[in-house]
């Protein structure tokens, strides 16, 4: 099954069950993608497989306006992403709680649905998650100005094209999106959620970030906000902890989604060309 | 019945990944760009890893699920992945539709 129709959007989505002769966990894992410039290839490329060889049912969908689902011209506020996912969880007629995981944008919207909708959610996990408290929606809109300014910036265009046709197609793809569709409005005007529901937040939630990360703080914020946060703060690593530590991250989720028996898998550093990434800005994971 | 899978050769796998790279490249340069089996995914069709996940789903809805790229690529590591060919794809197609086609037999 690769086309999905939720909330009136067709969505490009990939499932992934356990194969013949693993046991089925009976669990389903959910994979949220970041924003503009990123769709559930990053995750299709690294944890996918893993989670399935383990017995999870696996499921990655594209964003409306990203990778390979549809782009309308309105529609991309937290409310439509929330709505987005569970219309697509119905639209597959799967009614148990899902275990949720967020890469960065995708984590705002794990959290917004567990807040909204927590009979649906079984657990939380952001991998340098975002997650829309007071002031995020500025600082989205914000973000996506600064992108949208940098591909015309002529150090920023020189940079991208340093790195070939593809780079510079899925950067003028990104701001296609910023600048022919509401989405930039759209996230300026997210009501954020409460202080006191992320109190009253009861979902475990794994949070991996990395030490070099720009939204390192809002992870620590979460742990003061929220009750049931276990942190895992990778050294040396930037936002892309998914880009550089896929291997690392697969083995703490099945530890996760396996019960968390026993101590957590020991941090071992990925050998990786630390290049700088100079357009990350909290929300680009894979430039 | 007989499976026609079962009978597909490598040229016809070659000529279904040439139409669906078509179906699945949106640039219109690349799309003039010769395959053979000597084509590589990264360097010579600057395929984006989401039109690899497309071709992917593709070729198993054509031939089924025995050809399992997620699989396929675990396998492999970064290196190895970025210098793919056509031809690394076709070859595994056919060999999924050979292993099925010899399992079937067995039966």
């Amino acid at each position: 099954m690769t086309e999905v129709f939720a909330n009136g959007v067709r969505l490009h989505v990939q499932r992934l069950v356990p194969p013949p002769g693993v046991r089925p966990s009976g669990k389903t894992v959910v994979l949220l993608h970041g924003l503009i410039i990123d769709d559930l290839s990053s995750y299709y490329f690294t944890l996918a497989n893993p989670l399935s060889a383990a017995g999870h049912d696996v499921i990655m969908y594209d964003l409306r306006g990203h990778g390979h689902s549809d782009r309308p011209e309105t529609g991309y506020s937290m409310e439509d992403g929330i709505a987005d996912l569970h219309g697509l969880l119905t639209a597959l007629d799967i009614t148990h709680p899902v275990h949720l995981v967020g890469n960065s944008y995708g984590g705002a919207i794990a959290m917004g649905m567990a807040l909204t909708h927590p009979h649906r959610v079984a657990d939380i996990t952001l991998i340098e998650g975002l997650y829309a408290d007071e002031g995020f929606g500025e600082e989205m809109a914000e973000t996506l100005g600064f992108l949208t300014k940098c591909v015309y910036e002529e150090k920023w265009r020189a940079w991208i094209a340093e790195r070939g046709k593809k780079t510079v197609k899925m950067a003028h793809r990104g701001v296609s999106l910023i600048e022919n569709t509401t989405i930039q409005q759209d996230l300026l005007s997210t009501t954020p959620h409460a202080a006191a529901d992320f109190r009253a937040l009861r979902k475990s939630i794994l949070a991996i970030y990395g030490e070099a990360s720009e939204i390192l703080y809002r992870a620590h914020k979460l742990k003061d906000l929220a009750s049931e946060v276990q942190l895992f703060v990778l050294p040396g690593l930037d936002h892309r902890v998914l880009l550089h530590a896929g291997p690392y991250l697969c083995q703490v989720l099945l530890w996760w989604l396996n019960g968390r028996h026993g101590a957590p898998p020991l941090w071992v550093a990925p050998v990786i060309a630390l290049e700088s990434a100079p357009l990350t800005r909290a929300l680009l994971p894979a430039v | 019945m007989k499976d026609e899978r079962n009978d597909t050769s490598e040229a016809e796998v070659m000529t279904y990944v040439k139409q669906q790279l078509g179906a699945v490249i949106g640039d219109p340069e690349l799309l003039s760009t010769e395959i053979t089996m000597d084509t590589t995914f990264n360097r010579d069709l600057e395929l984006e890893s989401i039109e690899f996940v497309a071709l992917a789903s593709r070729l198993r809805s054509k031939f089924g699920d025995r050809v399992n790229f997620v699989e396929f690529l675990a396998t492999k590591n970064v290196d190895e992945v970025v210098s793919l060919t056509v031809g690394d794809v076709v070859r595994y197609v056919e060999i999924c539709l050979r292993d099925e086609a010899m399992q079937e037999g067995a039966a």
